[in-house]
């Protein structure tokens, strides 16, 4: 190497550090700047976003719950991440394990997603915001979770927000309802006796699409009928000692097994999937459609089709209501979100009245307190009827969760289970040997 | 520069050229291997090493169970049932394809070749392109209660037999079995009717001068000639039927029941249903264990018959 490649070398040396010192007071200055922005100035700064992790089926509502709380927060952006709902349970939890993932979601499988360390314990939030102040006990122990993996009102909360839903009910053609001159069942029996009446009458008494087992709601159902709403969810939130094979689980399966040999399904009940089945009910091929609120959105009939919606009835008179509703506006945060505090401020607006007003007035479901307790009209309109049987089973205390919504394994079995009850080819004991079978296995996994 | 120094200059090109060209096609095929590597032997690898535990697919540990999943494989009913079902299957997407295209090679081997013969090939070989999702789906209407099959049998007076297919106990699986035999039997009949066309007819006239008939010329002449094309046909139809997944998924997802539950959609239920990964693991690589112990056996008895 001679002088003058030296000396070249040594400018061009001399030159990159000029320039890398330069840079570094940009940089100081650039960062000064920045935290003076985000300290003296944080209104003017881009805005959190936070990653809502919705089901196609939810995106409308969640978008709306976005939207307005984007309008009526600063500093934090809500925006959605959205998959088809076949895909939400199997897509979740993978999606938890990513920084990158979402921020805040329904928990597809609590208890699972807790032992795996993917859910923030909230209960510092829950403190800060006064949530264990502002909802009831009972209103926050779906959301908590102890050591044991058990659901109750003595684990640490991992869920949380608002109150408000869809729910479970008996849907009918109002049509074919007056033509039979039938009431609104007061039992169960009233209604297996208008389940008889259609039969006689030519016309399918309940429509069913049972390829994807939604028997289950009706079985569900009558589960909180015959077992009771309490003792169910007990089995669900792995409380020790519970267990579904009991008299009156037994009892319920053996009711359902009774009604599909006699008939009143459709007969290609365990070859249609959901959506044939919404097309069988608007066409008015049958009396009852048994399932939940979710169907009055999403033109899943036609305009002109009339339809009401009545509650289950109870097994006695007088009895309590019981059905199934769901909870949209409880969330979880993910373990892994960088902005923990801010979806929390979004956990927390989703407990608001707003919150709720907004979640109604999309169509998504009903809220606790935002209507008026009636009796069962025929009369009344289907939103009203519907906002009135979310009430009446809250008044009751007869809220249950969908018995497939305790583990993997009976979520799986479910629909095979029931499609075996409808073809004869298992006893309504051998369905409740097989689930608890599957109770103990998803215990055990978990 | 020495002696030694010069020999060794002049030596080394031609022993890089001699390397090069002993290991040029181990360079060429290297990408492709590295990517057979990362994306083919190693998930295979974390398959087999994943069967052995209990897992999730999220938690942060695994417990080791041994051969259990491999056990329940062969104790559990709906695994035992499934795999059943897929030896079923090899009866509508192998037997009766590859039957039906040594029928249709024989019968179009007899027509001149025109407009005729290239429909024919064509809408034969039509169902090969659709998609097996698409085909489950358009299926699946037309075995509806008011579908296109019962629609048939009540046009042509059989209408007692109509009823919900795919709800039947009894008849779900043929179902969808002849849905395989439908999309295999284009491609069957394609490749059949291509080796047909490269046998020396001289072959069959021969025959026929020797008193051959029909039924003799197909069993002394076409079946010999079409050796290699029924291998083919047998080899690529057998792993579809033992690895179905797509239009059993569409159509019954393994019901009614567990009748129609086959090792494709089982491994999919334990893996992303039931988050069993190394039940669904162990199942699939009995699976892979089942496929080659079929196709390898095949391949050397078709193979032993060229030589």
């Amino acid at each position: 190497m001679n002088k003058e490649t030296r000396s070249v070398s040594r400018s061009s040396v001399g030159g990159r550090r000029r320039v890398a010192s330069r840079m570094a007071v940009l940089l100081s200055v650039a960062t000064g700047v920045a935290g003076f922005a985000a300290t003296g100035a944080s209104a003017s700064s881009a805005p959190v976003t936070i990653k809502m992790f919705s089901g196609s089926g939810l995106a409308k509502v969640n978008q709306a719950l976005a939207t307005a709380f984007n309008k009526s927060q600063h500093g934090v952006k809500v925006v959605l991440l959205t998959v088809p709902d076949a895909d939400y349970n199997t897509a979740l939890p993978r999606d938890l394990q990513s920084s990158a993932g979402p921020d805040v979601a329904a928990p597809a499988a609590l208890v699972q997603e807790v032992a795996d360390h993917q859910l923030l314990n909230l209960n510092s939030y829950a403190k800060q915001y006064g949530w264990t102040k502002k909802f009831s006990k009972q209103a926050l122990a779906p959301g908590r979770v102890n050591a044991h993996g058990v659901i109750g009102t003595n684990g640490s909360l991992y869920m949380a927000g608002g109150q408000a839903g869809v729910v479970t009910g008996i849907f009918y053609n109002r049509a074919l309802l007056a033509k039979l001159n039938l009431t609104v069942p007061k039992t169960l029996a009233q209604f297996g006796a208008d389940l008889k009446a259609a039969k006689a009458a030519g016309i399918t008494p309940i429509v069913a699409s049972n390829a994807d087992g939604l028997t289950g709601h009706l079985f569900d159902m009558l589960l909180g009928d015959y077992m009771g709403a309490r003792k169910i969810d007990n089995v669900i939130n792995n409380v020790p000692g519970s267990t579904v094979n009991t008299p009156g689980a037994v009892a319920a399966a053996n009711q359902l097994a009774s009604w599909m040999s006699a008939g009143y399904f459709n007969s290609d009940a365990n070859a249609i999937q959901q959506t044939q089945s919404y097309q069988e009910f608007g066409a008015g091929n049958g009396l009852f459609f048994i399932s939940g609120s979710w169907i009055e959105s999403g033109g899943n009939f036609p305009a002109s089709f009339q339809y009401g919606m009545m509650p289950f009835p109870p097994l006695h008179a007088g009895g309590p209501y019981s059905a199934m509703e769901s909870n949209a506006l409880a969330f979880a945060i993910s373990a892994k979100s960088k902005h923990q505090a801010q979806a929390a401020e979004f956990l927390n607006w989703l407990g608001s009245r707003k919150a709720a007003k907004v979640y109604v007035k999309v169509g998504g479901g009903n809220a606790l307190g935002l209507a008026k307790i009636t009796a069962p009209s025929l009369s009344a309109s289907l939103t009203k009827q519907t906002e009135n049987i979310y009430q009446l089973v809250q008044k009751d205390n007869g809220v249950l969760n969908w018995l497939q919504n305790q583990g993997t394994t009976v979520n799986a079995d479910y629909p095979p289970q029931l499609q075996l009850l409808m073809a004869g080819k298992t006893t309504g004991s051998a369905l409740i040997q097989k689930l608890e079978s599957d109770v103990q296995a998803d215990r055990q996994a978990a | 520069m020495t002696a030694t120094a010069e020999s060794t200059a002049t030596a080394s090109p031609r022993r890089r050229s001699v390397v090069l060209r002993r290991y040029a096609g181990w360079i060429f095929a290297l990408p492709a291997l590295l990517f057979y590597g990362i994306f083919e032997f190693r998930p295979i690898l974390s398959a087999l090493s994943y069967s052995f535990y209990q897992w999730d697919g999220v938690a942060p540990t695994k417990k080791w169970v041994g051969l259990a999943n491999y056990g329940a494989v062969f104790t559990q009913p709906q695994q035992l049932a499934s795999l059943i079902h897929a030896f079923v299957f090899i009866f509508f997407f192998t037997v009766l394809p590859v039957s039906f295209g040594l029928v249709v090679a024989s019968i179009m081997r007899t027509v001149k070749p025109g407009p005729y013969g290239t429909v024919t090939r064509t809408l034969l070989f039509l169902p090969q392109i659709i998609p097996g999702a698409a085909a489950g789906v358009a299926w699946n209407w037309m075995y509806s209660r008011d579908g296109f099959v019962n629609t048939v049998l009540q046009w042509v007076g059989l209408g007692s037999l109509a009823q919900p297919w795919l709800g039947s106990f009894s008849l779900a699986l043929p179902a969808v079995g002849f849905v395989g035999t439908w999309l295999a039997t284009g491609l069957c009949s394609v490749l059949l009717m291509a080796g047909v066309g490269s046998i020396d007819p001289g072959l069959y006239e021969a025959a026929s001068l020797d008193g051959a008939g029909a039924w003799w010329r197909f069993r002394a002449v076409t079946l010999p000639g079409l050796r290699q094309q029924i291998g083919v046909c047998v080899t690529i139809t057998i792993i579809a039927a033992l690895s179905s997944f797509d239009v059993v998924y569409l159509m019954t997802q393994g019901g009614p029941g567990y009748t129609t539950l086959v090792p494709g959609v089982e491994v999919y239920n334990l893996a992303f249903n039931e988050n069993q990964i190394g039940a669904a693991c162990a199942l699939a690589v009995v699976l892979a264990l089942i496929v080659m112990l079929i196709v390898v056996p095949l391949q050397l008895f078709f193979r032993k018959g060229d030589s």
